[in-house]
């Protein structure tokens, strides 16, 4: 949503010294969908002056890390594995796409001040164990909430050994630990790595203090690592090569923002060089971006891959989300990605591994599981001092574009209108529901419904949809209401759409014994009141359908009055509302709040 | 007392707040990015 929001902020150019469009996910185009918002994007990135990087230039994390990536500096990013742009030293952090429309129009990002943990690393990695095999290790230490408000920054001789695109691995899945963000310093190799990139004048030295004080600290010997893996279903269930050893694998795919740099394919073809993979196994290849494949082909290391019977994928995100190339019923697919969650994949049945291009290139081979310190001498690779600069792909942006006309296909819709909030609410209970409501319930995902997410008004006819699929059109016919429910309405994912579908809808208010917290944001954001009994028991004595008035004008006290018409009595209601969660609920929602503070 | 490089470059980009742990912080953002699915 994150350019329908900023849109809707109504800004004319971005406020951020560098903001960048990337196309990577829905890349697949069975339809008009993906097209149709390949050109919105690119219209937008005109209009507003934004970099956009048109499908099939590559991977997002990858190509930011080798072409914007920049030691210092902040970086908000709408999906969860931006802190691979840690691995040249800058606080780069997942967001929703409200958060990053709000940091393009110029606003601050809000979070809570993480504690830092110093992830101190020594020695130097034995041969075929790399990068992948170091956040496995954290992985494996600390679980996958293990790191839940919290940085993990690293430090020690061992970084030394480390270049930077082996420490984008280790940043990108540092998200599966929960991590705010995980960061490196920016040292002599990010120098180097900056110079080959032909961005050296954007170096700066940045380093930790030497009496630094850290709120934890993890100790790791390179040294002492062994090829690692992650058994499915999480990327938590980490366990040594050696304890699976030997198990059939029907499919090992490399690639994805963890593992799809030059060195990772690099060390992959070197491996398969003059061999063929399994006749039983089926191997895939999506190269990082288009830098690394031009790389590939000039040195003539691509044919290696081909040569072995590799199938080379587009420069995208594919089999890592399900796009494409789902492997077979009960398979076992090898990947050297950073998610290995139930049916990701595309099929339900499938058992997901995540290991290093190492361990994935030498099982092709065996069709097996098989620790790659087996396969005999670690092939040397070359790495360029200097890599192939060719920005052709990426679409600068451009002065004086204002007039530019954005590009909807018939799936992108506006959002809807925000109004300020009147004085008093007035409608009927439109749903009564009860205790720990999920955000699945209010808004349900799948591929039936993840295509609409750009269509407000279509998703929105599948509010509710499990829970009385009536409530849609009642709501509309009604112009919209209230919802009343249990505790802890609202948990689970933090998908905006729960709260956006049913405010269009009309939804007014809901009243309910207590929130899930992220939901109650989300609520606010939208313009929805969020309001809560003061007697529990209130709960018991309304029915759906009765007609409500609650008068806010109290909203500041903290408590409001629920007139219930049909029943003919009062109830008090009270908030958690901060000052500011107020002025936003005011102004009709987050947007039109920053709408607000811009026309000033 | 010595400063870690995540608190050096909160601290360079703070607008609220302090660096108190757990606290509410705003920092600026210099660079933002989206993929085409969470972009539209």
């Amino acid at each position: 949503m994150a350019y329908l929001q900023f849109e809707a902020i109504g800004i004319q150019r971005i406020q951020t010294e560098l903001s960048v469009s990337y196309v990577d996910h829905n890349t697949l185009q069975t339809d008009f969908r993906n097209p149709d918002d390949h050109r919105y994007l690119q219209s937008i990135a005109a209009k507003y002056g934004l970099y956009f990087s048109r499908p099939g230039n590559g991977i997002c994390h990858q190509l930011h890390l080798e072409r914007f990536a920049r030691p210092g500096k902040t970086l908000l990013g709408s999906d969860s594995h931006t802190p691979t742009g840690g691995g040249v030293g800058m606080i780069a952090i997942g967001a929703g796409g409200l958060d990053v429309a709000a940091a393009m129009a110029g606003e601050a990002f809000h979070l809570k001040m993480p504690n830092v943990v110093n992830v101190h690393l020594t020695g130097k990695l034995p041969d075929f164990v790399s990068a992948k095999d170091v956040i496995l290790e954290v992985l494996r230490r600390i679980g996958v909430k293990g790191a839940v408000n919290k940085v993990l920054e690293y430090t020690g001789s061992g970084i030394k050994t480390l270049s930077v695109p082996e420490r984008g691995t280790i940043t990108n899945m540092g998200t599966e630990t929960g991590a705010t963000t995980s960061i490196f310093p920016s040292d002599e190799i990010t120098k180097e790595f900056l110079i080959a990139q032909e961005r050296g004048e954007q170096w700066v030295l940045l380093e930790p203090d030497e009496d630094a004080v850290y709120d934890e600290t993890i100790e790791i010997n390179l040294s002492e690592l062994v090829p690692l893996v992650a058994l499915p279903h999480s990327p938590g269930n980490v366990k040594t090569v050696k304890e699976v050893e030997g198990l059939k694998v029907d499919q090992v795919c490399i690639g994805s923002c963890t593992n799809s740099s030059l060195r990772d394919l690099k060390i992959s073809a070197n491996i398969l060089k003059g061999k063929t993979i399994s006749e039983h196994t089926v191997l895939t290849v999506s190269p990082g971006s288009r830098q690394v494949v031009d790389h590939m082909i000039k040195s003539g290391e691509m044919a290696y891959l081909i040569e072995a019977g590799a199938r080379i994928l587009e420069n995208a995100c594919g089999p890592c989300i399900g796009m494409g190339l789902a492997p077979k019923t009960d398979a076992v697919t090898l990947r050297t990605f950073n998610r290995n969650f139930l049916g990701r994949s595309g099929t339900k049945s499938a058992q997901a591994y995540l290991v290093s291009p190492e361990t994935a290139a030498v099982s092709a081979i065996t069709g097996k599981i098989t620790d790659p310190r087996t396969f005999g001498a670690l092939p040397k690779i070359d790495m360029p001092k200097k890599f192939m600069v060719n920005d052709n792909m990426i679409i600068p942006p451009m002065e004086g574009k204002e007039s530019i006309e954005i590009v909807r296909g018939p799936n992108i819709k506006p959002l809807p209108e925000f109004n300020p909030l009147p004085d008093k609410l007035e409608g009927e209970v439109l749903l009564k529901v009860e205790d720990d409501i999920t955000t699945d319930h209010i808004m349900p995902a799948g591929a039936k419904i993840l295509p609409l997410r750009s269509n407000i008004p279509e998703i929105s006819k599948f509010v509710f949809n499990l829970v009385d699929s009536t409530f849609p059109d009642r709501s509309l016919e009604k112009q919209g209401g209230f919802i009343v429910g249990g505790d802890n309405y609202g948990q689970g994912s933090s998908r905006e759409h729960a709260a956006i579908a049913p405010k269009y809808l009309g939804l007014k208010a809901v009243i309910v014994k207590s929130f899930a917290r992220i939901h109650l944001a989300n609520l606010v954001n939208f313009g929805i009141v969020p309001l809560t009994f003061e007697n529990k028991d209130d709960y018991d004595k309304i029915e759906q359908g009765d007609q409500f008035e609650v008068n806010l004008t109290t909203l500041e006290s903290g408590n409001v009055t629920l007139k219930n018409l049909t029943k003919g009595s009062e109830n008090t209601l009270t908030h958690s509302l901060s000052e500011t969660e107020i002025e936003v609920l005011k102004a009709g929602g987050k947007l039109p709040f920053i709408k607000q503070k811009h026309s000033k | 007392m010595g400063k870690t490089l995540t608190e050096k470059i909160i601290e360079s980009h703070l607008v609220e707040g302090t660096l108190e742990r757990g606290s509410d912080i705003a920092i600026t953002i210099n660079q933002t990015l989206t993929q085409d699915a969470t972009g539209i």
